[in-house]
């Protein structure tokens, strides 16, 4: 299965970054290998595999229901591309 | 009725009443400036371990048992995944197939009719954040982002909206006195998803709409009424109801299409790998079912059939489950029921209203109260004595017998002091008089009120009554 030009552009959108040429060159061929490993699993029989869903055999991790402080707001906007009045701001949705 | 059958299903939301969010120890208060009951966790950035909160599962726990729901002994949580900025991990932490709580129902009654409701499911899941929109960008509030939720889906059961009220009405009931939600529709803590199709008799259901944004049980009947005749007009006209989500508009009372409906498919639901499964133990589900109150129905049935109270009583004390625990243990330390039904019903609601104080503000002990209308019964106070008591115990702590004993308002049965009192009345109201001995009975409650109000309302009414009728002979 080949990665496309398109789905490199569609996710380019979708993640909000813009990619420079030697960036989506090696983007392109990292999703590509992705999409190759996992073609090279789908010829595995699995037929009498049961589904695993975690490497890890855990199970009730649990936490007490406690607060904990958490950021500042400066701190939890300092990423924001934009911000207005305490808030996040992102283009109009509605 | 038309030829038509309406089918309707809910999903509704409720927060549960915990102090922190369900994966990270932000607080789950409401309100707060915006985006600062946030941390790294609930506002999406990369590398966090969420980690489940173990309230939250208790609470849906419980609220599966008292909907009669089976428990999954093995539970998982999944990814649900749009991209809308309200979540900023870009997916929705849910349950997809394992939910918590499965195959319940909740017994309505609706236009004086029982009916049983389904309930297919009760899952976890976190709230998302908050968006303001503005004219030409949208602000995000990520303050509820994370805020633990109940997801109820019920069977498609419903026939009308006076079942849709009824059952929500129930349902709020119920999670207020399991105390898992505090149901508050203006804090949207409360809030109702509507599928809803229509098909003629002996045919296959229809395509359904989904209407959200019901945050009021009224919208909810209002929205259920307005989509089955739209719906009609539209297959009547020849058109196709196509299967869309709708808004309600609660102010101009109708819906708009929101966007088409997603399938399924379209989430790209898969194993949530940083939260490992719940597995439940049969321990575990009993010691919660052992921490389920009385519902709200069931103290209903006992006050009418078991205690003889009137339905209409059974109702207003089962509003509040403070209000009704309270009139149980009066109960139990030995007042009358309907006796403790009154003084709720009548002074304790008056003066919690005249305060503005919530029910559970009642500042009385239950034995206090008890306390008081044994007092009454054994004719120490008077009932309208029994009144301004009350009123005092909601001022001081004191015991109602060292009200009484300090204000000097225990009721006066000496034959003779009343006597005088009745004496002196009747002289000095000889046209009452007149008109009680031409034939007119009832103008003696004008003297017994003239009595009483001598004594101060201490006078025995009882006796004061006898003694005037002695006296008019």
């Amino acid at each position: 299965m080949e990665f496309s030009e398109q789905e490199l552009a569609d996710l380019e959108m979708l993640a909000r970054v813009e990619l420079s040429e030697s960036e989506w060159n090696r983007c392109r061929q990292a999703f590509q290998n992705v999409l190759d490993l996992a073609a090279s699993l789908q010829a595995v029989d699995t037929e009498e595999v049961e589904p695993m869903i975690s490497p890890i055999h855990l199970m009730n991790v649990m936490r007490e229901d406690e607060i904990r402080p958490g950021l500042e707001r400066e701190e939890a906007l300092a990423q924001a591309t934009e911000t207005e009045s305490g808030c996040f701001k992102v283009p109009r949705i509605l | 009725m038309d030829e038509f059958k309406t089918v309707i299903g809910l999903e509704v939301h409720a927060e549960l009443d915990t102090k922190s969010k369900i994966y990270c120890g932000c607080t789950t208060e409401f309100g707060g400036d915006e985006n600062t009951h946030v941390c790294p966790v609930c506002s999406g950035m990369p590398g966090v371990l969420p980690m489940l909160n173990r309230k939250v599962v208790e609470y849906c726990v419980k609220a599966g048992l008292a909907l009669n729901c089976a428990i999954n002994p093995y539970s998982r949580q999944d990814r649900k995944h749009y991209f809308y900025p309200d979540l900023p991990k870009a997916f929705q932490t849910s349950q997809f197939d394992q939910p918590l709580c499965l195959n319940g129902y909740v017994d309505i009654v609706a236009g004086g009719q029982p009916k049983r409701i389904g309930i297919t499911r009760i899952h976890i899941e976190e709230d998302a954040g908050k968006l303001i929109h503005g004219a030409d960008q949208t602000r995000v509030d990520y303050n509820r982002c994370g805020v633990p939720l109940i997801e109820i889906v019920t069977e498609p059961d419903f026939e009308n909206s006076a079942q849709v009220h009824a059952f929500l009405e129930a349902l709020r009931e119920i999670l207020l006195y399991t105390e898992v939600s505090n149901c508050k529709m203006e804090e949207g803590s409360l809030r109702c998803d509507v599928n809803l199709s229509i098909h003629r008799e002996g045919e296959p259901f229809g395509t359904r709409t989904e209407m959200k944004n019901l945050n009021s049980f009224s919208a909810a009947a209002a929205a259920v009424e307005y989509e089955a005749q739209r719906q009609r007009r539209v297959v009547l006209g020849g058109g196709k109801i196509s299967q869309d989500t709708l808004r309600w508009d609660d102010e101009a009372g109708y819906n708009y299409v929101m966007r088409s409906k997603e399938d399924a498919d379209e989430y790209f639901y898969f194993p949530e790998p940083d939260i490992m499964p719940m597995v439940l133990s049969e321990g575990y589900i009993e010691r919660i079912r052992k921490t389920l109150p009385e519902l709200p129905a069931k103290r209903r049935e006992r006050y009418v059939q078991v205690m003889g109270l009137p339905m209409y009583d059974a109702q207003l004390l089962t509003v509040s489950k403070f209000i009704s625990d309270f009139f149980d243990r009066t109960v139990a330390a030995g007042a009358q029921p309907k006796a403790v039904s009154n003084f709720i019903m009548g002074d304790i609601t008056r003066l919690l209203n005249e305060r503005g104080l919530a029910p559970e503000k009642v500042p009385i002990q239950p034995d206090a109260m008890a306390e008081l209308l044994d007092l009454i019964s054994k004719g120490v106070i008077s009932n309208s004595m029994g009144s301004k008591v009350i009123e005092i115990m909601f001022e001081e702590t004191k015991s109602p017998a060292d009200i009484v004993r300090e204000r000097g308002m225990a009721q006066v049965s000496d034959a003779g002091a009343i006597r005088g009192m009745c004496e002196q009345v009747i002289a000095e109201n000889p046209k009452i008089v007149a008109d009680y001995k031409g034939g007119k009975v009832k103008a003696i409650t004008a003297l017994v009120g003239q009595v009483m109000k001598m004594s101060r309302g201490k006078a025995n009414p009882a006796m004061v009554n006898q003694l005037l009728e002695e006296l008019l002979k």
